[in-house]
């Protein structure tokens, strides 16, 4: 049993709720002697307890914060990388990300990093070639390369009208492919007129396995650098990204 | 689209080479503004060549005639309808100009810059109209264009396509024993035939840029209104068949696109795999203005079809109510009366072929390369 301390500012219930479908947890209070914090909150890293840290860079010189990947983790990624691992779709070829944000909500550092990280998790490495297209300041255009002839290409645009955003993702393998994008996972709602593509509602199922796998590693002492060094990896490529711009 | 006016006398056409998928002088045959008058070729081809051109000659009921210019003196033909090897379309379609007819060409136009201009040279002096077989008029392209002159996503910041094409492609890639000789490419071709996946036939290695690479392009052409790609960064690899490896041409390929009027431009392309799709492939369109934005799937509308003892290779997925043989045919009856321009003429599919030479080599040197 893992006594866990949640310290969230955003969507705690949520947390709560994931948190009580995996056996070995209690959760507690952040006073009540945690063995690990779970938190969204900067002021809350503790020097001396491992801690997941949600929607932010975690700070220098915090050898025991997990920055949280939480792309990773959504139903679809966590669908073709196992795919991957399987061997179903083969050795990954190319992995093709389109990420459109409203112009009145860009996507924050870390969301971009997320994206980012997820064809570098794919791909298991770090590419050799990035090059970047932006002829718009509301669209980026990042091209990857990786050894072996791999390649990543991922499409940033922040200028949608105010409303949903959307998400597609592709990964082409040797022996097969996945694809999962919001064109699909849309359903019509009728009320006059053309009929709205209304969005499938899965934006906290990433918790309970992202949950799972911070306990996992911290079962398993897996140390947070590995977490913090794909995080640095995938906030090098963005820097280089916004260089080149 | 207003329809030709069907009491003008059939255009008379002749198919000047019939030997990979024979599509484009089907569909043109089907159009009933045209007339198929004879198959012709030169007399020095292969009997490979001799022989596919003899069996579509047959099925139509016409001649075949192994010299171009016996058939071009003694048939009095109005057009012909292109489709040799890849690396004979311009040869072929510069001895119609010169003859005086107006000429529908398979695509890609050619591999070489130098054999599109010489082409567009003889368009351009013997006045004649030139259509370079595409998919814009698909239902999904359509409609696509349709949403971007509505003027609803504003002006466009950036277009992307996605092409991925789920055919096969002989031995996949590490399947050859050690030792084994590098597979011939036009064997391969020539294998490849009998489920129609022999759009690169011909003596020279073709990767997929080159087969495929003018539909998405042409795409992205017609629906940016022609702005031209002034520089492009690219990705290539042979991931997926033998062939392709053995062949040094790419089956899998990511193109960054910087084009004009600060437009940002993108295509991946890929010859996946059947296995990888029930359809043809996954190919969509991702457009994006400075009001909106719009993700079109090129397959729509589609059926899906699924039952028991189905042959694998059979999509499960089927297109319904495409129009793009017969609105091509259309377009070319009407470029030839001069109501209106083809919707890929030599000039657009010689811009196409620039940008897959120069996605190539930005693909071997990871440099990105200007066009001029």
């Amino acid at each position: 049993m893992t006594r866990l301390a949640f310290h969230l500012k955003r969507d705690r219930h949520f947390y709560a709720a994931a948190a009580s479908r995996i056996g070995p947890i209690k959760l507690v209070g952040l006073k009540e002697s945690p063995e690990a914090i779970v938190t969204d909150n900067l002021d809350s890293i503790s020097s001396e307890l491992p801690t997941l840290l949600i929607g932010a860079r975690p700070p220098e010189d915090s050898p025991l914060v997990y920055p949280a990947l939480t792309q990773r983790y959504e139903p679809e990624a966590l669908s073709i990388r196992q795919s991957l691992e399987s061997g179903h779709i083969g050795r990954p070829g190319l992995v093709r990300q389109h990420a459109w944000a409203p112009q009145d909500r860009a996507m924050t550092e870390h969301e971009k990093i997320g994206i980012i990280d997820l064809a570098l998790w794919f791909f298991d490495g770090t590419p050799e070639v990035v090059h970047t297209t932006a002829r718009h300041p509301q669209s980026t255009l990042l091209h990857l390369g990786f050894k072996g002839g791999g390649m990543a290409l991922i499409t940033l645009v922040e200028s949608l009208p105010p409303g949903d955003g959307y998400r597609s993702l592709c990964v082409i393998g040797s022996n097969g492919a996945a694809y999962a994008d919001d064109h699909r996972n849309k359903h019509l709602l009728f009320t006059g007129g053309s009929p709205r593509a209304v969005e499938q509602k899965q934006r906290h199922a990433f918790i309970q396995p992202m949950l799972e796998a911070f306990l996992k590693d911290l079962k398993d002492t897996r140390l947070s650098s590995n977490a913090q060094r794909a995080y640095a990896n995938a906030r090098t490529i963005l820097k280089q990204t916004e260089a080149m711009t | 689209m207003r329809e030709t006016d069907r009491s003008k006398a059939p255009i008379k056409v002749g198919v000047l080479s019939v030997v990979k998928h024979d599509y484009l002088p089907r569909a043109i045959a089907a159009h009933p503004r045209f007339n198929l008058v004879c198959v012709t070729d030169d007399a020095n081809r292969p009997d490979w060549t001799h022989e596919r051109n003899q069996i579509f000659a047959s099925e139509f009921q016409i001649p075949y005639i192994q010299d171009v210019a016996t058939a071009f003196d003694e048939y009095p033909l109005n057009a012909v309808a292109v489709s040799p090897e890849a690396e004979r379309h311009c040869d072929l379609a510069v001895q119609a100009a010169e003859a005086g007819l107006h000429i529908v060409v398979d695509k890609p136009l050619s591999t070489s810059l130098q054999e599109c201009n010489r082409l567009i040279h003889a368009i351009e002096h013997n006045q004649v109209r030139c259509l370079v077989w595409n998919r814009n008029f698909l239902p999904a392209l359509l409609q696509a264009r349709e949403i971007v002159e509505s003027g609803q996503l504003g002006d466009l910041i950036s277009i992307h396509c996605d092409f991925f094409f789920a055919k096969d492609a002989g031995p996949p890639l590490g399947s050859a024993e050690p030792g084994t000789a590098p597979i011939q490419w036009l064997d391969r071709q020539l294998e490849a035939h009998t489920d129609g996946s022999d759009g690169g036939v011909g003596q020279q290695p073709m990767g997929e840029l080159q087969v495929e690479g003018i539909y998405p392009l042409a795409y992205i052409r017609m629906l940016t209104r022609g702005r031209k790609v002034e520089r492009v960064f690219a990705q290539t690899t042979a991931h997926f068949h033998q062939a392709h490896a053995d062949n040094n041409v790419d089956d899998l390929a990511t193109v960054s696109m910087e084009m004009e009027g600060g437009l940002t431009g993108s295509l991946c392309l890929g010859r996946i795999g059947a296995a990888a799709h029930p359809e043809i492939g996954e190919i969509k369109l991702h457009l994006v203005g400075t009001k909106g934005a719009t993700v079109i799937s090129e397959a729509r509308p589609e059926v899906g079809l699924y039952y028991k003892g189905q042959p694998p290779l059979e999509f499960r997925h089927q297109r319904i109510a495409d129009e793009n043989n017969y609105l091509l045919a259309e377009n070319f009856a009407r470029a030839i009366d001069g109501l209106e321009d083809p919707i890929l003429d030599a000039r657009g599919a010689r811009d196409i072929c620039a940008i897959v030479l120069a996605a190539i080599a930005s693909g071997q040197t990871n440099i990105p390369v200007d066009l001029e």
